[in-house]
């Protein structure tokens, strides 16, 4: 299908140059460009992590440092997604990673969740965006936690099917070289692929979808949250630009803009896309609607009580 | 469809990929698309695809023969050729800058940001102090000490739409890449009508603000040149 456009993108530029200048095109190329261009360092970072973890990270490292009961886990693999510094493109190769070095799986999604939602460069973009209001910075932090820890229980109570992800085709006693080779190859392919899905998803949305069309919603925090949720996941943005983004909606209140800041990072195309690639398909038809509605409702909460 | 990739071609693939984000990052077309301080970033991540792209060539030509990794992912879409669209969508479209057709789906990001610019600098220098549409607006705004008043401005941006007594001059601001574009409008009184989407530099005073929208800046303008698009088309 990304072949066929392609094919016709290629078609246009040297056939019908008229095309390209149509603006909604044009756009729709722009975009498309920006997200790849910008996720990609984000991604490299994540898959230099991930590769770091499955060479000199030994198997029994997270047994060690995580509590043995795996629900203990979550909230503690929660709290370490503060420590990666990165947008979202990144942590999907590190929970890879995490699963496959017999980290539970209620720990690892919650560290997927957190760690691009609670790093400290999210966090200072978001208190730069909302200067003013300071509480809306600790209201992301703790709204996004409680979304990680909440998802990464459920997860470890009812998310059995779910199959690890089986990525390496070479058996741990081939050397450390070879194994960072078939790794880092695989991963950066497999997240750039669907990264780029995800990116043309994005753009199409972003041309399709005036924002301005948004103004109906603003009202009521009934309709409102639930209106920038979806707008979070269509839209996209990376997470450590989506505060700015939130910040210029002002028709909506807080708690409303609070939750597209908590969705986003946890759920949007691009993320559906390069965890289907990742997890399998099975994964994300459960996993991306589980964390979108528990993030909402947890931004609801959190905000209803602090903002 | 094409099957999925062997170790070489995802290696060249990678090569392609890394090419052209150094290729992006060493000229101003990057500025296009994401904002300056990425530059070091989209560079580094460039040179290291292409690094190792460059070590699974070496390696493939080693062991030539030998069954080697897939692109292939658990339902079927070979994933290593779609990196193939961003390299043709970087090289060969070279999409422009995002203009007015963006600017006019958008919301305002400047009411926002109100608490962020409340200590503006005094601008120094002679006028026409030349000065960003975004620093405009938010002194307009939100400058007690009123810097922008009494005093010629030159603002550079594209023509977003015409007016009977002018035209509206806008410019995207971006945080993070084009996907985040917000427009910030300035309504110019001029006589001049300059076709939309052209760049043009404005010079002129700050004459209050719009009735209709208060957020938004009146420039009676004295002065409208054509200039180039900016080599950062954002602000």
């Amino acid at each position: 299908m990304l072949l066929l456009a392609l094919a016709v993108m290629l078609g246009v530029k040297f056939f019908a140059p008229g095309l390209l200048s149509e603006p909604a095109v044009a756009a729709w190329s722009t975009v498309f460009v920006a997200v790849c261009v910008q996720a990609s360092p984000y991604l490299v970072l994540g898959v230099a992590v991930s590769t770091a973890i499955a060479v000199f990270v030994p198997p029994t490292f997270f047994q060690r440092a995580l509590p043995s009961n795996p629900m203990l886990a979550v909230p503690v693999a929660g709290m370490a997604g503060a420590a990666l510094p990165g947008c979202e493109c990144g942590s999907v190769p590190v929970a890879a990673s995490l699963m496959e070095r017999g980290v539970a799986r209620g720990a690892s999604v919650a560290f997927l969740l957190s760690a691009p939602a609670i790093n400290p460069v999210v966090l200072v973009a978001t208190s730069v965006a909302f200067a003013g209001h300071p509480a809306v910075v600790v209201a992301r932090a703790a709204a996004s936690l409680l979304t990680a820890i909440v998802v990464g229980w459920i997860w470890q109570r009812l998310g059995r099917s779910v199959p690890v992800p089986r990525r390496f085709t070479h058996p741990d006693g081939s050397s450390r070289a070879e194994r960072a080779r078939t790794v880092a190859a695989h991963d950066i392919t497999q997240s750039l692929g669907f990264l780029t899905i995800g990116a043309a998803a994005a753009a199409t949305l972003n041309v399709a979808v005036p924002r301005s069309f948004l103004a109906h919603f603003a009202g009521n925090d009934v309709v409102a949250i639930p209106a920038l949720a979806a707008l979070a996941i269509v839209l996209a943005v990376c997470s450590e630009a989506d505060a700015f983004v939130a910040a210029s909606l002002t028709q909506f209140s807080l708690t409303a803009r609070l939750a597209f800041m908590v969705v986003g990072p946890a759920v949007d195309v691009k993320l559906i896309a390069m965890q289907a690639g990742t997890f399998g398909r099975r994964f994300v038809t459960r996993f991306a609607p589980l964390a979108a509605v528990t993030a909402a409702l947890a931004a609801a909460a959190v905000g209803g009580w602090l903002l | 469809m094409v099957a999925v990739v062997n170790a070489r071609t995802q290696a060249y693939l990678i090569l392609l990929f890394g090419g052209a984000l150094v290729r992006l990052a060493a000229g101003n077309a990057l500025l296009r698309y994401v904002r300056p301080v990425a530059r070091p970033w989209v560079l580094l991540a460039g040179i290291g695809m292409v690094v190792l792209a460059v070590v699974l060539l070496a390696k493939a030509h080693q062991s030539r023969g030998s069954a080697g990794s897939t692109g292939g992912s658990s339902f079927g879409v070979p994933t290593g050729w779609l990196l193939l669209a961003p390299v043709i969508a970087i090289v060969v479209v070279a999409p422009p800058a995002l203009g007015s057709f963006s600017a006019n789906r958008e919301s305002s990001p400047v009411a926002a940001s109100a608490a962020v610019h409340k200590d503006f600098a005094g601008l120094t220098g002679l006028a026409p102090h030349r000065l960003g549409l975004f620093d405009f607006t938010t002194r307009v705004l939100w400058d007690s000490a009123r810097t922008v008043s009494g005093t010629d401005v030159t603002l550079t941006g594209f023509v977003l739409s015409q007016r009977n007594d002018g035209f509206v001059l806008a410019r995207l601001v971006i945080t993070c890449c084009a996907a985040d574009a917000r427009p910030v409008e300035v309504f110019v009184r001029n006589s001049t009508h300059p076709p939309e989407d052209a760049w043009v530099a404005v010079t002129g005073r700050y004459a209050g603000t719009d009735k209709a929208r208060p957020t938004f800046p009146v420039l009676a303008a004295s002065v409208v040149l054509p200039v180039n698009q900016p080599v950062n088309p954002y602000d």
